[in-house]
This record gives C-alpha cells, structure tokens and sequence, in this order.
C-alpha cells in the first residue's frame, strides 16, 4: 500500500489510474471464479472468458443501480425536452469529433480504403455538414468506418484476455483496459457506461473528445437512444449479465472484423454429426 | 398493455418475422432463402389471422415451430456440455421446457407484433462450412414497428431430411443462441453446477409467463 501511495504521489492522478490500467491489462487483478476440473465444463469456462465474474457481477449490478437511479431518469429527461433535430446534431457532432481517430486506428490496421473513407466523412460534414452537425458524407453514400484502440490491438494480433467490468466505467477486457489505458486523457473516466447497452453499438464511441461538457451530453444522447430498449432487454433475458456480457463480445467480434457477422468461427458441422450420432434415437430433427 | 404483449419487443427477438413481399433473390442458398420464405409465409398468415382466439394461435405457431425452427439442436447447443451429462429423461425434460419457453416467451410477442406495414427484403445468402449443411440469409426488416431499418441474419441448418430449419437469430449481427447458450450455462453454475437448476428456472419463467399472459387476456 505504501508503495501504490508513492507510486501515485510521484505520477500524478491521471497518470496513476492509466498504470492501475495498464496493470489490470496485464491480468494483475486476481482471479476469483473457480476454474472446473471437467473437461468439457473447462471448455466451456474458457470459451466464456470470465474468470472474475463475481467481481463483475458486482461491478455490473453497482452500475445498474447508478443507471436505474441516476442516468435514465435523467436521460429521460433530456429525451423529453431535448428536440430530435438537436439530438440528432449533437449525435452527429460527436460522432464526427471522432473521425480523425477513425481514421489513424484504421491507417494503423492497413484498411487504408476505410481511413479514406473517415477522412473524407470528416472533412465533408465538418465544412457543409456544419462543424459536423449533419451527415452529409453518409447522405452521398460515404458510410462510418469506426474504428478505435482495442480494434487496432485486435488486428495486431494482441489477445483478447478475460472480461472485465469494471464500476461506472463498462465492461472491457484485459485488451480494453491497456486500450484505455493508453487513451486515458480522451476522457474515459464516465464513457456512457451506467447504461451497459451503450457499449453495443456500431462501434462508435459516444466520447471522443475531451470535453467534459460534451462528453455529458454525449453520455445523455447515448443512454436516451437505448431507453425502451433496455427494458424489453431486461424482461426478456434469462440473466441480464450473462446476456450482456455476450452481446459485449459479439459486439466487439464484430467491430473487429469491420461490421462482418463473425459466424464462421463457429464451427457447428462437429457439433452436428455429434447430435445426429449420439442422440439418434431421441430426435428425429 | 403487458410486457408480453409490448409490440416494440418483438423485432428484436422473434424467430420469425412477418409481413411484406420478399423478392426472389436467386443468390447464394436458393433453397434456404425458399424455405425461409416459406416459414415467413406461414407465421404471417397465422399472426394476421385474427378471427382465432389467441390460445389457438399460439398452438399453430407451435406447430409451426416444429416445422421451422430446429428446436431439438438449439436446445442441444444452447445446453452445451450439460447436454450430455444430463440423463435421457432430464434431457428430453430440458428440451420440452425449452420449447415451451420459447413458445411462451416469443410466440405471444409475435402475435402483438403489428406486421401489416412491415416489409422484408432478402439482402444475400450463402452456404456455411464444407459439408452442405448450414446457410446464412440476410435480410433487412422495415416499417410497421422498426423505427429504422433492421438486419436480420439468419442461420439455418439442414435437419436429417435435407430440409433447412431455423437455427440461429442474428439481430444487427448479435447472434442469439450464442447468448442463450452462455445465459443458460450461467444458470447451471449459480445452481451449483445442477442441471436440475436449469429445469427449475425454466419452469418457473414458463409459469410467470403464462399467468402473466392470462392475466392480460382476462383484462381484455
């Protein structure tokens, strides 16, 4: 303890959280799911990469909560009063604020088309866009290229490592928390995450500058466009973090691989000839 | 109006969409997309089909879920590594429950599902893996109760007749099972890893549900 509090008077607040970050990337954080013996149970609980899902499933109800009492309501709020045309333009105002980092995660991933394609989206809506309030390069059929940190890594071939969720802040993985780590100053510190359906989205962020102001509304935007949503969600799932958690990794799969559906990692035909072997006698499907 | 019966739900997770002309799209899996077309057309006329009383409905579709959707592989995959520890008689258990919660959970949302102005197109199909089996349709729903566009993809399998049936739902590229099979997991190892708590947790979603559906239809 002695040290950490050294350690944090020496580098300073924000520099502090980024090495607890980068730490917790580097899968410091001690495990605390009980890894099964059996075979096939063990593949199971490597496929679903949770080895802190109690301390996620904490995480995740203090967030709800703060989403349940705090952020909806006030979402709510900002729905009703707020007119569509106004939260249009501020949706795409920081949606366009990201662009130019669209556009240098995916030079750095080699698709040099999409880079083009941020970068053309950025300078068209930011002049007869309005600063960006408009989308007139999706209008001309110049489509979003999200792209980020996490992705980049992805494609470089770093590891996904476990799922985390982390209070206030969302869910992520080890991969996420270097991500984030490393962009600490593009004000990760309340990303929209009180609503955990935010973070399933196209793979735009709806924080991309360092505004705190924007970054607010932003957050309001973020959690307004899912209210409805959220509780046909809630009502229909058999656990509300299990299907989160998923939808997270589906997600992030897909932002990955630039909007494809990853199905063909999964490799049913196995599983079929299994079905149709050992249970003959049972089905006739 | 009930939350089983909230329209808005029923885009989102429906096994089976409704309502529109779908155009013949002879690319990729032709015989996928036929046979999706097929069940569209059925599930249609029994939603649209309101001169029957609702308990009626939900039996047809049913019925027709027998036919459309490979209830018995999902709920082999969704089970997972369980599937095969449970014994035959919880195994068929496990299945049956599955089955009606699907009925119990989606169909009534179905038939909630305002399907007269929606419109479905076929974007593309291909095959899945090398052995002839699986294909991928992708399709696009709007109006009616899609406030914007939606991407359905669905992942059919081929079922010992060569027929194709439904397997998996992919929402805006989320795939369901995938998410059922983890939820399900979940539930079995909060139970202290006893499929039996999967049973219990099935049963008792299915009983919340129905009364929750009787309620509603004595209320109207």
């Amino acid at each position: 303890m002695e040290s950490i509090c050294r350690l944090y008077r020496i580098i300073g607040g924000k520099q502090f959280l980024s090495v607890i970050m980068l730490a917790g990337g580097l899968g410091l954080l001690p495990a605390c799911a009980t890894v099964p013996e059996d075979p096939d149970l063990l593949a199971l609980y490597e496929e679903t990469n949770d080895p802190y899902e109690p301390f996620n499933r904490l995480s995740f109800e203090i967030t709800q909560w703060g989403d349940r009492w705090f952020l909806r309501p006030v979402a709510n709020v900002y729905r009703t009063i707020t007119p569509t045309p106004a939260r249009y333009g501020l949706s795409q105002f920081t949606s366009n604020l990201g662009e130019p980092y669209n556009m240098l995660y995916n030079s750095l991933q080699g698709e040099w088309s999409r880079a083009g394609n941020s970068l053309s989206r950025f300078l068209i809506n930011s002049t007869f866009g309005i600063g960006g309030l408009f989308d007139v390069a999706g209008r001309i059929g110049i489509q979003p290229a999200g792209e980020n940190l996490e992705d980049t890594l992805a494609v470089w071939g770093v590891p996904e490592g476990p799922y985390i969720f982390i209070p206030f802040m969302g869910p992520t993985t080890g991969r996420g928390l270097l991500a984030r780590g490393v962009n600490f100053n593009r004000a990760y510190v309340i990303d929209g995450s009180l609503a955990p359906l935010n973070h399933i989205n196209d793979g735009r962020d709806f924080i991309d500058n360092q505004s705190l102001i924007l970054s607010g509304a932003g957050i309001l935007e973020g959690r307004a466009q899912f209210i409805g949503t959220d509780r046909q969600v809630e009502e229909s799932t058999v656990d509300l973090y299990t299907t989160f958690r998923e939808f997270y990794r589906q997600s992030l799969r897909r932002g990955i691989a630039n909007g494809q559906v990853p199905v063909d990692e999964i490799d049913l035909e196995e599983d079929l000839d299994i079905f149709d072997e050992e249970f003959e006698e049972e089905f006739d499907e | 109006m009930s939350r089983i019966f909230n329209r808005r739900f029923a885009p989102l997770f429906g096994l089976l969409a409704c309502l529109w002309a779908m155009p013949a799209h002879a690319t990729g899996e032709p015989a996928a997309e036929a046979a999706l077309q097929k069940y569209m057309d059925g599930a249609i006329a029994i939603i649209a089909d309101e001169s029957k009383p609702q308990d009626e409905r939900v039996e047809d579709l049913r019925r027709l879920l027998h036919e459309a959707v490979a209830v018995r592989r999902i709920g082999l995959y969704v089970l997972g590594p369980y599937a095969r520890r449970a014994d035959k008689g919880l195994r068929a258990e496990l299945l049956g429950l599955l089955e009606d919660y699907m009925i119990t959970i989606y169909a009534r949302r179905m038939l909630a599902f305002n399907i007269a102005e929606v419109e479905m197109n076929i974007i593309s199909s291909r095959k899945k893996g090398s052995k002839g089996k699986e294909a991928i349709v992708a399709t696009e729903f709007s109006g009616g109760d899609f406030n914007n566009p939606v991407k359905i993809n669905w992942w059919l399998v081929k079922n010992k007749k060569g027929v194709y049936q439904i397997f998996n739902l992919g929402f805006e590229g989320l795939w369901v099972a995938q998410e059922q099979r983890a939820s399900f997991a979940s539930v079995i190892q909060r139970g202290g890893g006893e499929i039996s708590a999967l049973a219990a947790f099935l049963r008792k979603a299915i009983s919340e549900a129905a009364s929750l559906a009787q309620e509603q239809d004595e209320g109207e």
